[in-house]
C-alpha cells in the first residue's frame, strides 16, 4: 500500500524588510511603528509615549505602544493603553486570563467594525474554542470561508485570521489545512513584513511534523524581526524537534528575556525541562506562567504532566479538574501528558492517557497518533495500526504518522519467529542468516539478564531487527535520520541488524545485549529507573557479558572527566539530557558504567537492585544515595572519584595521546621504527581509545616486516578489546590456521562472524575449523547460517548441513536436510551416499 | 525459470544432446580505459581456460576473438572485428553437426539509440540485427547468444528465434552503465557453485541463475544501487538442457554388461518418478509426499551404489 502524504509547494519569497530611517525621525507615529516591527520595542514604546503626549488621538502611535507593550510582556500596561483598540485590548487581556473581559473586547471591536474586525472575530471564536463552546466557535471560523471567498481585498492581518480560522475548521475537513497554508502565503505577499503569518504558517508545519517548512518561514521571519519573542519561540520549538535541544533553550530564554510572561514560552521550557528530569526547575517555569496566565490550557496541561510523572496523582487529578472547569472537551492536557508518559518510557500509560483523550475529543487526531505510537511501542501491532490509520484518515498531513504506517506496511516482507521468552521479527532476507545466533544470544541475554536482576517475565519480549537503517529510525522517531542503533520500549526492542551498517562499524550483539539490559532495568524499575543509570548500567552489562564488549575506559573519557566536563555522579543526568557536546553523551555513557561497576564493586550487586527498586518506588536520587549508597550526594561524588583516580590515572591518558598522536604521525610519515615505539608504548597505557587502536598501527607494521608472530600478538589485544573489529579478527584467524592454531583461529573468526555475518567465506571456514575440532554443533550453526546467505549452490549447502547434523549425531534433522539436498538435486553423489548412511545407522 | 520444466527437459536431453558437440564463440570488444581492457580480456580468456580445461570442448571448437590479438597469441585468436566475427561464425556453421550446440558469448561495451542496439568493435560496431544475419547459417542447431554488454538489453528482438536462448546483461538498451553480469556469468563456468542440481554440468539456466544472483549480490554488499538487470528469454527449456560440457556425463558406456545397462536403465526410471513426484508435489499431502520422495531417493542411491560397483559411473 503506498500512502501519499498531502503537501505543498513553499513559495518562496524575499521578505522586504522596512527599517527605521532617518526620513522618520520626524514622524513620531510612523517611526514607533518602526521601532515595534524590528523589534526596538523599548524605543518603540518611548516614541509612542512621547508622540501621545503631543497627540492622544495618534493612532498609528497608540497601536504601536500597545503591539510594543505586548510584545515584551506588559499586558497589563498594554490593555491600559489600548482606548480605543478593543482587539488589542482583548489580546492583552486574554494574555492575563482575563478572559471575560477579553470577550467583551473582541465583541466591542466587531461592533465597531474597524480594521481589526476579522481578528477580533477569529479571537472571540478561538476563545470560545478555547472554553468548550464548540457550537458557538465553529459558525464563526466558518465564516472565514465567506470572507475569504467574497473576493473582497483583504488585508494582511485579515488573511492571518482566515489562515488561523480555516486550522480549527480542519479538524473536519483536513483539505482546509491546504487552505490555510494558501492564506498564509498570501497574507505575506499582502505585507511581507508582517511577522504573524510566518509564525502561524511555522507551527501548522510544526503540527504536521514538518521541520524543514518551518524553518524555511521562520528565516523569513527572522528577517523581519529576530527579536519577536513570538517568532524565537517558534525557532525554539523547531529546533525542539530537531533535536537540538541546546539550540532551542537558548531560544526560548532569549524569548523570555525580551518577554518574560509569555506564558507559552514558559510552558515550553517547563516542558523541555520536564524531558530533561529537571523537575523543580519546570515547577518554577509553570508557576510563572500560571501567575501571568492562570487560565492557561497550555502550562496547566504541562504542570498535570509534571505531577504525573512525579507520582503525584492527587496535585495531577486537581489539575485536571481545574481544566475541566475552563473547558469539559479539552483533550490536549491528557496527550500532553501522554507524551510526557512516553518521554519517560511509561508507554502502557501513554497510551491509556491517550486513549482517554480520544474517548474526550472523538476529532482529536493527535489523540489517536499518540494511542497508536504507544501501541506500537509496546508491540500492539494490530491496535498501533487500527489507531494511526485512524489518525491519518482525519489528519493526512502528518508526517510521523504517515512514515509509520509505511513502515507498518513493509512488516509483511518479514518473519515472526517465536522462541522461549521471545518473539522474533526479522525480515525475510536475513531471517535464515541471524536466527542461529539469536537463538543463542537471545536466550543467554534473558537468562543472564533476568536471573541476576530477578526480573519476572510479563511475557515475551519483542525484538524487531530492521536491515534498513531509515526504518529502524522510524520505529524509533518517526523520521529517518536518527543515528542510534537500538531502542527498548521495554518489552519492545528495535534495532539495525548487522545489514543496517557497514562491516567493522557495528556489533548488533553487544546493541542487543545493551537493549535486553535496559529492558530488564525498565521492568524491574517499573520503567522509572532515570535514564543515567539504564544507560551506565547497559554498558556495564555489555562488558560483563564478553571480553571485549562495552569497550573499556577509553583516555578521551579520563581527561574529559579529569578536566571536569562531565558532571559528579549525583548529577550525571545532565550529561546525557544537556551534554557539553554530542561528544560528552558518549562520555557520560563510559562514566554511567563505571558507577554501575564502583557500586557493584563497593556496595555489591544487590545495591543495584535496591536502587532500581527504589526508582521504582518514587524516590528521589538523594534520598536513594544516603539509603542505598549510605552517603550524601556530595560524599558520594568525591568517594567514586577517589575510587576513578584509583584505577585510572588521567596522567596516562594525556601521555597516552601524546604517543598515539607521535606514534600515527611517524606511521604516516614512513618512520616505522619511531610508530612502533611511540604505539608499543601507547599500547602499554591503554590498549584501545576512541580514536583508535595503537595495536591497530603495531598490527600492520609487524605485518609489513614479514614478522608475522608479533602481528598475531598485536591483532590478539586488539580484538580482545575491540568490539568491532571484524577485519582484524579475519586476519587473526588466517595468520593462526596458518601456523595450524585451529583453535585460536575458531575463535577469532567466531568473534568475526558474530560482528558481521554476511559474508560467506567466514562462515565456510569456521564451519570446517569446527567440523577438525569436533565441535560438531557450532559447526551446524556455521552451515545454518550459510544456508541464510543463500547460495546459488544450494543444493551443496543443505548437503553440508545434513553431513554437519550427521555428525552431530542428529539423525532426524540429517535426514530432513539431506532429503532437501536430494530434492533439488536427485543425482547427487554425495548427499546420495549421506542418505545411505544416515539409513544404515539408524 | 521453473525447476519442473529443468526435471522435465533432462530427461530429453539425456538421449539427444550427450553425443552432440559444443561450438562456442568469444568476442571481446573495446575497451577504452585501460581498467576495462584488462577486465575483458580477463573475462574473455577465463572462459576459453574453462571451456577447453574444465568443459573439456575440442580446442578447436572454441575461437575468441579479441581486441588485440598479440596480447595472447595462444588464446587469442583473431581480432574483433565485424568481418573477423562474419567469417568466425560461417566456419563455425560449417563445421557444426545439425545438433551440435552453439553459444555466442559478447564481451564489451554497449550502446543504443534509435538506430539501433550495438556492441563496440575495433573498426565498425556490430549490430543487433547485423548479428541476427550472421547467425542465419545454424538452422538447425541449438544456439544460445550471450550479451554482456552495457546496453545490451535490445539485443533480444533481433536475435530471437526457433530453438534459440537470448540473454542479455540489462533488461533494456536504457541501461547504459559498466556490467558486473559478465564477471559471473563466466564464473559459473569457470568455478565452483552454480550447478545446482549436482549434476556435474552447469547448464545455461544454471549459469545464469547464478549470475544474477551473483550480481545482485555484488551491488547489495557495495550499498550501491543496481544498475543493470539481466534478462533471458527466447526458448527456455533449451536453457535448462544446453550446457557447454562437463565431468559427470549420465550416458550409458558403450561397452556395459547387460545387467549394468538394466542399472542405468532402472536408475532413469527413478530419475523419472522423482521428476513426476516433484510435479505432483503441492497434490499431496507434506507427510506423504516426503515418504514418497524418501524412498524413491533412496531407491535412487541404492541403484547409484550399484552402478558404481559394477564399475558404472555416477
Amino acid at each position: 500500500m503506498i500512502r501519499f502524504l498531502r503537501s505543498r509547494c513553499w513559495l518562496l519569497f524575499a521578505a522586504a524588510v522596512l527599517l527605521p530611517g532617518p526620513a522618520w525621525a520626524q514622524q513620531d507615529g510612523p517611526a514607533a511603528d518602526a521601532a515595534v516591527s524590528s523589534g526596538e520595542y523599548e524605543d518603540a514604546i518611548r516614541i509612542a509615549q512621547t508622540a501621545l503626549r503631543a497627540d492622544p488621538n495618534d493612532t498609528l502611535a497608540r497601536r504601536s505602544l500597545v503591539r510594543a507593550l505586548t510584545d515584551v510582556g506588559r499586558y497589563d500596561d498594554a490593555a491600559e493603553a489600548a482606548v480605543g483598540l478593543p482587539n488589542l485590548r482583548g489580546e492583552a487581556l486574554r494574555a492575563r486570563g482575563r478572559t471575560a473581559e477579553a470577550e467583551a473586547a473582541f465583541r466591542e471591536a466587531i461592533e465597531a467594525g474597524g480594521a481589526d474586525r476579522l481578528d477580533a472575530e477569529f479571537n472571540l471564536a478561538e476563545l470560545l474554542f478555547a472554553r468548550g463552546d464548540r457550537a458557538a466557535a465553529v459558525p464563526l471560523f466558518d465564516a472565514f470561508i465567506d470572507y475569504y471567498n467574497r473576493g473582497e481585498t483583504l488585508s494582511s492581518a485579515d488573511l492571518t485570521s482566515v489562515g488561523n480560522a480555516v486550522r480549527y475548521i480542519g479538524v473536519t475537513q483536513p483539505e482546509l489545512f491546504q487552505d490555510a497554508v494558501m492564506a498564509y502565503d498570501e497574507a505575506i505577499t499582502a505585507d511581507p513584513a508582517n511577522p504573524e503569518p510566518h509564525i502561524e504558517l511555522a507551527e501548522l508545519f510544526l503540527e504536521k511534523y514538518n521541520s524543514t517548512e518551518a524553518h524555511t518561514a521562520l528565516q523569513d521571519a527572522m528577517t523581519i524581526n529576530e527579536r519577536n519573542p513570538r517568532v524565537l519561540l517558534a525557532l525554539a520549538r523547531a529546533n525542539a524537534f530537531d533535536g537540538n535541544r541546546g539550540q532551542a533553550l537558548e531560544l526560548v530564554q532569549r524569548s523570555l528575556e525580551i518577554n518574560p510572561n509569555l506564558v507559552p514560552a514558559r510552558a515550553f521550557l517547563a516542558r523541555t525541562l520536564i524531558d530533561t528530569e529537571s523537575y523543580d526547575d519546570a515547577r518554577v517555569e509553570l508557576e510563572k506562567a500560571l501567575e501571568v496566565n492562570p487560565s492557561s490550557l497550555e502550562a496547566l496541561s504541562t504542570l498535570a504532566a509534571l505531577h504525573y510523572v512525579r507520582g503525584d496523582l492527587d496535585r495531577y487529578e486537581a489539575i485536571r479538574a481545574r481544566v475541566a472547569d475552563l473547558n469539559p472537551m479539552y483533550a490536549g492536557l491528557l496527550t500532553t501528558v501522554s507524551e510526557v508518559a512516553a518521554q519517560h518510557r511509561l508507554y502502557a500509560e501513554a497510551a491509556e492517557l491517550a486513549e482517554e483523550a480520544t474517548r474526550l475529543d472523538p476529532l482529536h487526531w493527535h489523540g489517536f497518533a499518540e494511542l497508536g505510537l504507544n501501541q506500537f511501542r509496546l508491540g500492539r501491532i494490530d491496535d498501533a495500526r487500527a489507531s494511526l490509520e485512524r489518525s491519518f484518515a482525519g489528519d493526512p498531513y502528518n508526517v510521523w504518522i504517515k512514515n509509520n504506517l509505511d513502515l507498518l506496511d513493509t512488516f509483511e516482507e518479514y518473519q515472526l519467529v517465536r522462541l522461549p521468552g521471545f518473539e522474533l521479527m526479522l525480515h525475510n532476507d536475513e531471517y535464515e542468516l541471524l536466527l542461529p545466533y539469536l537463538e543463542i544470544a537471545a536466550v543467554e541475554a534473558y537468562e543472564d539478564l533476568a536471573g541476576r536482576y530477578a526480573d519476572v517475565s510479563r511475557g515475551d519480549v519483542r525484538i524487531e531487527m530492521y536491515p534498513r537503517s531509515a526504518d529502524f529510525s522510524v520505529r524509533t522517531v518517526g523520521l529517518a535520520g536518527l543515528g542510534a542503533l537500538g531502542v527498548s520500549f521495554g518489552d519492545v526492542l528495535a534495532l539495525d541488524s548487522p545489514a543496517a551498517r557497514e562491516a567493522g562499524s557495528y556489533n548488533w550483539l553487544t546493541t542487543f545485549w545493551h537493549e535486553m539490559a535496559h529492558t530488564i532495568a525498565l521492568g524491574v524499575s517499573e520503567s522509572r529507573v532515570p535514564r543515567w543509570f539504564t544507560e551506565g548500567l547497559s554498558v556495564h552489562e555489555e562488558r560483563r557479558a564478553r571480553p571485549g564488549w562495552g569497550h573499556p575506559v577509553t583516555p578521551e573519557f579520563l581527561i574529559v572527566y579529569d578536566d571536569g566536563e562531565l558532571p559528579p555522579v549525583s548529577r550525571l543526568n545532565e550529561g546525557f539530557i544537556r551534554p557539553a557536546t554530542p561528544a560528552h553523551v558518549g562520555h557520560a555513557y563510559d562514566m554511567g558504567a563505571l558507577v554501575a561497576r564502583w557500586i557493584e564493586d563497593t556496595r555489591g550487586f544487590d545495591a543495584i537492585i535496591r536502587m532500581l527498586h527504589s526508582y521504582r518506588d518514587g524516590r528521589p536520587n538523594e534520598e536513594i544515595f544516603r539509603s542505598v549508597l549510605g552517603g550524601e550526594p556530595e560524599a558520594i561524588d568525591a568517594e567514586f572519584d577517589r575510587w576513578l583516580r584509583e584505577h585510572h590515572d588521567p596522567d596516562e591518558a594525556r601521555r597516552f595521546m601524546e604517543l598515539f598522536g607521535e606514534g600515527r604521525r611517524a606511521f604516516e610519515a614512513g618512520d616505522v621504527v619511531a610508530a612502533r615505539r611511540a604505539m608499543e608504548e601507547a599500547g602499554e597505557l591503554f590498549p584501545v581509545a576512541r580514536s583508535g587502536s595503537p595495536y591497530a598501527v603495531l598490527a600492520q607494521i609487524h605485518a609489513q616486516a614479514g614478522d608475522e608472530a608479533a602481528a598475531i600478538e598485536a591483532l590478539r589485544t586488539l580484538t580482545e578489546y575491540d568490539e568491532t573489529a571484524y577485519a582484524a579478527n579475519r586476519e587473526l584467524a588466517r595468520l593462526l590456521e596458518e601456523q595450524g592454531d585451529t583453535v585460536g583461529a575458531a575463535a577469532a573468526l567466531e568473534r568475526a562472524v558474530w560482528i558481521y555475518p554476511y559474508d560467506a567465506e567466514p562462515h565456510t571456514k569456521l564451519a570446517e575449523l569446527y567440523t577438525g575440532l569436533e565441535q560438531h554443533d557450532l559447526a551446524v550453526r556455521e552451515r545454518r547460517a550459510i544456508i541464510g546467505l543463500r547460495p546459488t549452490d544450494r543444493a551443496r549447502a543443505v548437503y553440508e548441513l545434513a553431513y554437519a547434523y550427521f555428525r552431530a549425531g542428529d539423525l532426524e534433522a540429517a535426514r530432513s536436510e539431506v532429503l532437501r539436498a536430494l530434492e533439488t538435486a536427485p543425482n547427487f553423489g554425495d548427499a546420495q551416499q549421506l542418505l545411505l548412511r544416515i539409513h544404515e545407522a539408524s | 525459470m521453473t525447476r519442473l520444466v529443468l526435471a522435465a527437459a533432462l530427461l530429453v536431453l539425456q538421449s539427444t544432446g550427450a553425443a552432440s558437440q559444443v561450438h562456442l564463440l568469444i568476442v571481446s570488444g573495446l575497451g577504452g580505459e585501460p581498467r576495462y581492457v584488462e577486465e575483458f580480456h580477463q573475462w574473455g580468456t577465463t572462459m576459453v581456460d574453462a571451456a577447453v580445461d574444465r568443459l573439456a570442448i575440442p580446442p578447436e571448437n572454441v575461437i575468441y576473438l579479441a581486441e588485440d590479438p598479440a596480447r595472447d597469441e595462444l588464446r587469442i585468436d583473431g581480432t574483433s572485428r565485424r568481418d573477423e566475427i562474419g567469417s568466425a561464425l560461417l566456419s563455425m556453421a560449417e563445421r557444426a553437426a545439425p545438433d551440435d550446440r552453439v553459444m555466442v558469448l559478447l564481451i564489451g561495451h554497449g550502446s543504443a539509440d534509435s538506430r539501433g542496439s550495438r556492441i563496440n568493435l575495433p573498426g565498425p560496431d556490430l549490430t543487433a540485427e547485423e548479428l541476427a544475419e550472421l547467425l542465419t547459417p545454424f538452422e538447425t542447431q541449438p544456439l544460445v547468444v550471450v550479451n554482456t554488454a552495457s546496453a545490451s538489453g535490445d539485443f533480444h528482438e533481433p536475435l530471437a528465434g526457433e530453438n534459440r536462448t537470448i540473454i542479455t546483461a540489462t533488461r533494456s538498451g536504457m541501461e547504459r552503465n559498466e556490467t558486473l553480469f559478465g564477471e559471473y556469468f563466466v564464473a559459473a563456468f569457470a568455478e565452483e557453485g552454480a550447478d545446482v542440481d549436482q549434476d556435474g554440468r552447469v547448464t545455461i539456466a544454471e549459469a545464469y541463475e547464478f549470475a544474477e544472483t551473483e550480481t545482485e549480490r555484488a551491488y547489495t554488499n557495495d550499498n550501491r544501487l543496481q544498475l543493470e538487470h539481466s534478462r533471458m528469454e527466447g526458448d527456455l527449456e533449451l536453457a535448462a538442457v544446453f550446457h557447454l560440457g562437463g565431468t559427470a556425463v549420465a550416458t550409458v558406456p558403450a561397452d556395459a554388461s547387460p545387467e549394468l545397462r538394466a542399472l542405468y536403465e532402472e536408475r532413469q526410471r527413478l530419475q523419472s518418478e522423482v521428476d513426476a513426484l516433484r510435479i505432483r508435489s503441492t497434490q499431496l499431502d507434506a507427510a506423504e509426499y516426503q515418504r514418497q520422495l524418501e524412498t524413491l531417493l533412496l531407491d535412487l542411491a541404492r541403484t547409484n551404489r550399484e552402478i558404481q560397483e559394477a564399475g558404472g559411473s555416477q
